[in-house]
């Protein structure tokens, strides 16, 4: 085991590399462009030039993110998915961030410190609004739900739905290129959608291992808090995106969602994250708008799949909303000139699509499929629920939201009125998706911090009456996740990892033995959901039931070793318990190890490779070979 | 040898400089606050439901984290 603190060092140096990615393609994309310098010019002088912002770390991150998936892709394509070229694209990035941070933005800057104290001592101190109220318990409850899911992240993987994608990256490595779909349990839904998060969680295993690649939801979460802050920034104001952001990481759903490493909380985050760049785009608010378009469409191609639909279905609901309401506004008399970013509007679209192209023509390369119906993908969610420790609102919901809806809201937030409930009308049958309540989230925090605006008007008393009931509440939520993964949290904070993983994930004891007693082409059939601890190649008795279903086979037992054999099975593992209780295997799973044993002591017994007890004596493990 | 006490003279500060007081007093300090306009039974009202709800909110998170 590694020591603790190397895994959230091998994060920070993932993403210090997404970051230095990110700001060579920007520096790239701007050198490439025909800068006009008239239109730079004027927005540089409004302070507001999204292309000079996007030097901010979320949007440098999203697009080297972006990029250096598609990178870990088309490496994984040729067959060169190896430690040693991750490691190389890492140690390159964390040094152009380096160089970026600590030398190129600082002669950037030198000469100007003497121009901006001359517009200083022009224009007279204004003091700014005053800060929301709430923003102290709300900044530092996201602060500690970031700490606590960064603590949880670095106990050993257990719960299944981390597993899985684990499972699926580490095969990437293992085999030097991309696999899909070779042991899903839950097929049929858009491999794109799992592509970029697998490539993501493939470059984190080889850089820190499962801990660094659990952690990588956190990163996840924080990116959908960042596009929530960009939203509520760019709608309501400035001093609205910290809270926002905050809120967002208090919602269950992101939680559970970043814990689980569902791959729909970073699409959805890239996709937000890129509508953002569009709306900026379309007002005009960039220095450069042809690169700062193809960026955008990059990070929305990316994460173009299924998955986004929702979160695409939302933001054009918002954009179709904004000129119904301002029809029976009062209009300007003289029309502002057409802004320079709207005509590129079709290359960044056409960007996104390109990408997304890309990846799916990457997804049918490497054998997986292609489904484009949300259906599928609700069938896997239901069998495979996020990990929130409870599946209900968060406490800005609950307290807030009723409060906008009795409050007056901001003119900004007027397309909710109609965007909302076609959203909602249209996706209820999704509704318990991620993918489609994630976009919800975002878009609800908006009223509620709207809410949270108008306590500024309210007599002290009850002002304070509501920020102490609402600080109450988000302590809560902070404390109902720690106490919710308190064993997580001890095994994180030194506790017995070996203990804790036993009585978490049982059969991980036999996974070394099985590794050190099997043959390298060996394929071996496990009643585990998932075969992450085994190094060998493994199929989860799940996976050969649902193929045996759809197949039509019916098991045999004199037929039984060449049915396992035609399978592509050279092993199996049977396990027999000395205290059985029901919950100790799924029942369909318990039948074929029951019948698994009957074939392997039956008349023409089965070789027994391996004969292991747990440590706890409770369980008996058997690794038998299939005879030919 | 005591010098002979003198009654302190009232400091005169020039208009001008007045003036010029009040100007960087606009600028350096912070408005006062605007005066609450969501007051009375209203404001007590949404201090209740916010009492109410977070009420509710704990009993509905403790309920689900005992119930697993």
């Amino acid at each position: 085991m590694e020591s603790l603190g190397f895994a959230p060092a091998a994060l920070m140096l993932l993403a210090l590399s997404c970051y230095g990615l990110g700001r060579v393609l920007l520096s790239l994309a701007a050198a490439l462009s025909t800068a006009r310098a008239a239109s730079a010019a004027a927005a540089a002088a409004d302070g507001d030039d999204w292309f000079a912002s996007s030097r901010r770390p979320d949007w440098a991150m999203a697009l080297g993110a972006t990029v250096a998936a598609g990178v870990i892709v088309l490496l994984g394509l040729i067959g060169l998915l190896n430690a040693a070229i991750l490691w190389g694209m890492t140690l390159a990035g964390a040094l152009a961030a380096v160089a970026y941070l600590l030398v190129f933005d600082r002669l950037g800057k030198s000469p100007r410190p003497g121009a901006a104290a001359t517009s200083a001592s022009r224009k007279p101190w204004v003091p700014g609004p005053p800060a929301l109220p709430l923003l102290g318990p709300v900044a530092v409850s996201g602060a500690v739900v970031v700490l606590a899911m960064l603590l949880i992240s670095q106990a050993p993987p257990t719960n299944d739905d981390v597993l899985r994608p684990l499972e699926s990256a580490q095969r990437w490595l293992l085999e030097s290129r991309v696999v899909l779909g070779s042991d899903d349990p839950f097929p049929g839904s858009n491999d794109a959608v799992a592509l970029l998060p697998r490539a993501w969680l493939a470059w984190a295993l080889a850089l820190g291992g499962p801990e660094t690649a659990r952690g990588l939801g956190v990163l996840w979460a924080l990116t959908l808090a960042a596009a929530t802050a960009r939203w509520a920034g760019e709608t309501l104001g400035r001093r609205f995106a910290l809270p926002a952001g905050c809120l967002t990481l208090l919602a269950p759903g992101v939680i559970g969602g970043a814990l689980s490493l569902n791959p729909a909380l970073p699409a959805v985050a890239l996709a937000l994250l890129a509508f953002d760049g569009f709306g900026r785009l379309d007002a005009g608010r960039c220095s450069q708008p042809a690169p700062a378009a193809v960026l955008c469409g990059i990070i929305l191609g990316g994460s173009l799949h299924p998955a986004t639909l929702p979160a695409v279905l939302l933001a054009a609901l918002w954009t179709a909303a904004r000129p119904i309401d301002a029809t029976s506004e009062p209009r300007d008399s003289d029309q502002p000139e057409k802004p320079p970013g709207r005509g590129l509007m079709a290359w960044a679209v056409a960007a996104a699509f390109s990408v997304s192209a890309a990846v799916h023509l990457a997804v049918l390369a490497a054998g997986g499929t292609i489904d484009f119906t949300l259906a599928q993908s609700a069938a896997a969610a239901a069998a495979n629920l996020p990990t929130a420790p409870w599946g209900g609102p968060s406490i800005a919901v609950v307290l807030l939201l009723p409060m906008a809806l009795g409050l007056p809201q901001p003119a900004a937030l007027r397309p909710m009125r109609i965007a909302l409930p076609a959203y909602l009308l249209l996706m209820a049958p999704a509704i318990a998706l991620p993918e489609t309540y994630l976009p919800l989230i975002v878009v609800l925090i908006l009223p509620a911090l709207g809410a949270v605006n108008r306590l500024a008007q309210m007599s002290a008393v009850p002002r304070r009456c509501i920020v102490s009931a609402a600080t109450v509440g988000m302590a809560a939520t902070v404390t109902a996740v720690l106490w919710h993964w308190a064993p997580a949290v001890a095994a994180a904070c030194g506790g017995d990892r070996e203990e804790y993983l036993l009585r978490r994930q049982p059969h991980w004891s036999i996974a070394a033995a099985a590794d050190r007693m099997l043959p390298s082409d060996a394929r071996l059939l496990t009643p585990t959901d998932s075969g992450f601890y085994f190094r060998r190649q493994t199929t989860s008795s799940v996976s050969l039931l649902r193929k045996a279903i759809e197949q039509e086979v019916r098991w045999d037992d004199r037929l039984l070793a060449a049915q396992l054999r035609s399978a592509g099975l050279t092993h199996v593992l049977t396990v027999r318990f000395s205290e059985p209780r029901a919950d100790d295997l799924p029942p369909a799973v318990a039948r074929l190890n029951a019948l698994l044993l009957r074939a392997a002591e039956g008349r023409n017994p089965w070789p027994c490779v391996l004969d292991l007890a747990s440590p706890d004596q409770r369980m008996r493990y058997q690794i038998w070979r299939i005879p030919d | 040898m005591v010098a002979p006490l003198r009654e302190p003279q009232p400091r005169r500060t020039s208009p001008a400089l007045r003036e010029a007081y009040r100007l960087l007093a606009d600028q350096l300090l912070p408005p006062p606050p605007p005066k609450p306009t969501l007051t009375g039974w209203r404001a007590a009202a949404w201090a209740a439901w916010a009492v109410v709800a977070t009420a509710a909110y704990l009993a509905f998170l403790v309920w689900t984290l005992s119930s697993r």
